[in-house]
């Protein structure tokens, strides 16, 4: 499996991510091995198996759509960064 | 009060014997636990908060409530314990080990974290863990490697590395962590302790930060089998706020622990010592526990699980994928730290991230990004996910044919060097290739101690059990344990007299 660096830097797009040069460079030399590794499932026979993505039985639970309080807004809000008039604050967005 | 007890060698119901006879104070415990905490964070730098004053207070009214006449039965009430930094404590620093968290004070606890303060049990403090529980050794953590109590220049083990090495060098007499691969049972191998993976959503996650939210479980840490069913007792159940918690009555595990292993059947892996680099000393340790289950009186049988051997690849591609998008939430806006450095929102999300995640964070978001991607999801994300059913229906069909529980080592060494593996991912995920099975099946399983290596480092038995069984591998646990000495001893630290 190759994976060069221009596919780096598209990874990093999609996942708002950028790492250091050092880093690259050792990413570059490990993700192929990774993915030879995990490529190993290939050899598995898998025709007409389904795929498992839970585990128990449980499906579709909801919960009844009735608002409650919240006790804790301002606790939340004090956990952001930027702050104003009670409202996070983030970078323009729309010039 | 008279101190007739040494504390850093106390199980919880020795504990809460004490603590019922007025031989000790919670209080008295506590201080006790903070202060042995403290003395031995330079060597094994085991926690990221001590969280003293919130500690006193809770176990003054722990004290207070064992005064009163009529008290219900409660083995945890006024127990000192540390949590995994990955769990939600309201008011405490939860920082995930990470840099992105650093400040982040949550306002609510975990359903975990709230089940034990209504059992009055006394959070002494955070524990240090692989950043967002990412890592089997425990040295992915922006606050630095985790020592192992039994020889400082080696791991502990992860990713609940902090809370193994505290409950084996009797700093606090339990831990909670989580497992999404291993990371309880690896952890409790390498320090030999007791560490319990339960059935995928028997119990409640909410709160707690997410790995791979189709794996992540979470579990006790103990110094034996019965502090394990004890705390399970308090954590297990339905949770309104976790819809992958069924809803299932109580279990009174610890009461009902048996001990009789005549009539059990026990089967080992078969092929267990085919996987590639088990060190002697865990072949030899596991052959005698073994030998001891049958002593015992239980029936020892084979089975063969084939595809067991891939849940180590099937892990690596199925966790990656999730943790990239639960990891997407970290942006710096709404909480944690954020960059000043970025000229607009996007380039403000990609300094935070870049500056906040350390490098296997990094790994498997990218990787995780990769095997997602348009043109590779169905030759790795499903193709995992197939394989994934294969191996949760060799152990069903296991089960399903009457075997109480499987066995096999929970690690295939002893804990290894510092540094050792730290730039080889590969070699570092190969430390899970018995534990991840059990994840990947979504099943129970249990490390309970079983010898030392040459090296005198502990060496851990897995217990494997059926879906919700945990009832009968604590059985099967504790009865092995009653057998043996191994979870008798104690690491010994240069300041004190072995």
């Amino acid at each position: 499996m190759t994976i060069e660096r221009k596919d780096i830097a598209h990874l990093m797009a999609l996942a708002r991510l950028n790492v250091t040069k050092q880093e690259e460079e050792r990413l570059a030399e490990q993700l192929p091995k990774i993915l030879d590794y995990v490529g190993q499932l290939q050899r598995v026979e898998t025709k007409g198996i389904e795929e498992t993505s839970r585990v128990t039985d449980l499906a579709n639970v909801t919960v009844d759509d009735v608002p409650r309080e919240s006790a804790i807004e301002d606790d939340l809000l004090k956990q952001a960064p930027n702050v104003e008039n009670a409202l996070v604050k983030v970078k323009t967005i729309i010039a | 009060m008279t101190q007739a007890f040494s504390y850093e060698k106390l199980t919880i119901h020795e504990a809460s014997g004490l603590l019922r006879r007025k031989e000790a104070s919670a209080e008295q415990l506590a201080r006790k636990s903070i202060e042995r905490a403290k003395e031995l964070e330079p060597k094994l730098n085991a926690f990221v908060t001590i969280a003293e004053q919130s500690a006193m207070a809770q176990a003054l009214a722990a004290d207070q409530y064992l005064l009163q006449e009529e008290t219900e039965e409660v083995p945890l009430t006024g127990i000192p314990y540390a949590a995994k930094d990955i769990f939600c404590t309201k008011g405490i620093e939860t920082t995930c080990a990470s840099k992105i968290l650093k400040g982040y004070i949550p306002p609510y606890n975990a359903t975990a974290i709230e089940r034990l303060e209504r059992h009055r049990s006394v959070l002494i403090g955070k524990n240090n863990c692989d950043e967002f529980a990412m890592g089997t050794s425990n040295e992915n953590s922006a606050y630095g490697p985790v020592r192992n109590p039994w020889n400082a220049e080696r791991v502990a083990g992860g990713s609940t590395g902090g809370g193994a090495a505290a409950v084996a060098a009797g700093s606090v007499l339990f831990a909670i962590g989580t497992d999404t691969g291993g990371s309880l049972r690896l952890p409790a191998s390498f320090c030999g302790i007791v560490g319990l993976k339960v059935t995928y959503g028997r119990v409640s996650r909410y709160g707690v930060a997410a790995l791979a939210s189709s794996l992540d479980t979470i579990g006790p840490l103990t110094k034996d089998v019965a502090d394990a069913a004890l705390v399970l007792e308090a954590l297990a159940g339905h949770d309104p706020n976790d819809a992958t918690t069924p809803k299932l009555p109580d279990e009174a595990y610890f009461q009902q622990l048996n001990l009789e292993l005549k009539g059990k059947n026990i089967a080992i892996w078969k092929e267990w010592n085919k996987l590639p680099g088990i060190e002697d000393d865990v072949k030899a340790s596991f052959e005698e526990a073994v030998e001891v289950l049958r002593k015992q009186g239980a029936t020892i049988t084979e089975i063969s699980l084939p595809h067991a051997e891939y849940a180590v690849p099937v892990y690596y591609i199925i966790t990656p994928s999730e943790a990239s998008s639960n990891m997407a939430r970290y942006d710096g806006i709404r909480y944690g730290a954020s960059t000043t450095n970025g000229e607009d929102l996007l380039s403000r999300y990609i300094f935070t991230r870049a500056e906040g995640f350390g490098p296997e964070v990094k790994r498997r978001i990218l990787l995780g990004t990769y095997v997602l991607s348009a043109g590779y999801y169905d030759a790795y994300y499903k193709k995992a996910q197939r394989v994934r059913t294969l191996i949760k229906r060799e152990f069903e069909q296991a089960f399903a044919g009457g075997i109480d529980a499987i066995i096999c080592p929970t690690s295939s060494t002893e804990a290894f060097a510092l540094g050792e593996r730290e730039h080889d991912p590969l070699a570092m995920y190969a430390a899970d290739i018995f534990t991840a099975p059990v994840n990947i099946a979504g099943i129970p399983a249990i490390s309970v101690p079983c010898g030392f290596s040459k090296n005198n480092l502990p060496l851990g038995l897995q217990i494997i059990g059926r879906s919700f069984g945990e009832q009968r591998i604590l059985d099967i646990a504790s009865a092995y344990e009653r057998a043996t000495e191994w979870h008798k001893r104690h690491p010994s630290f240069s300041s004190e007299a072995s």
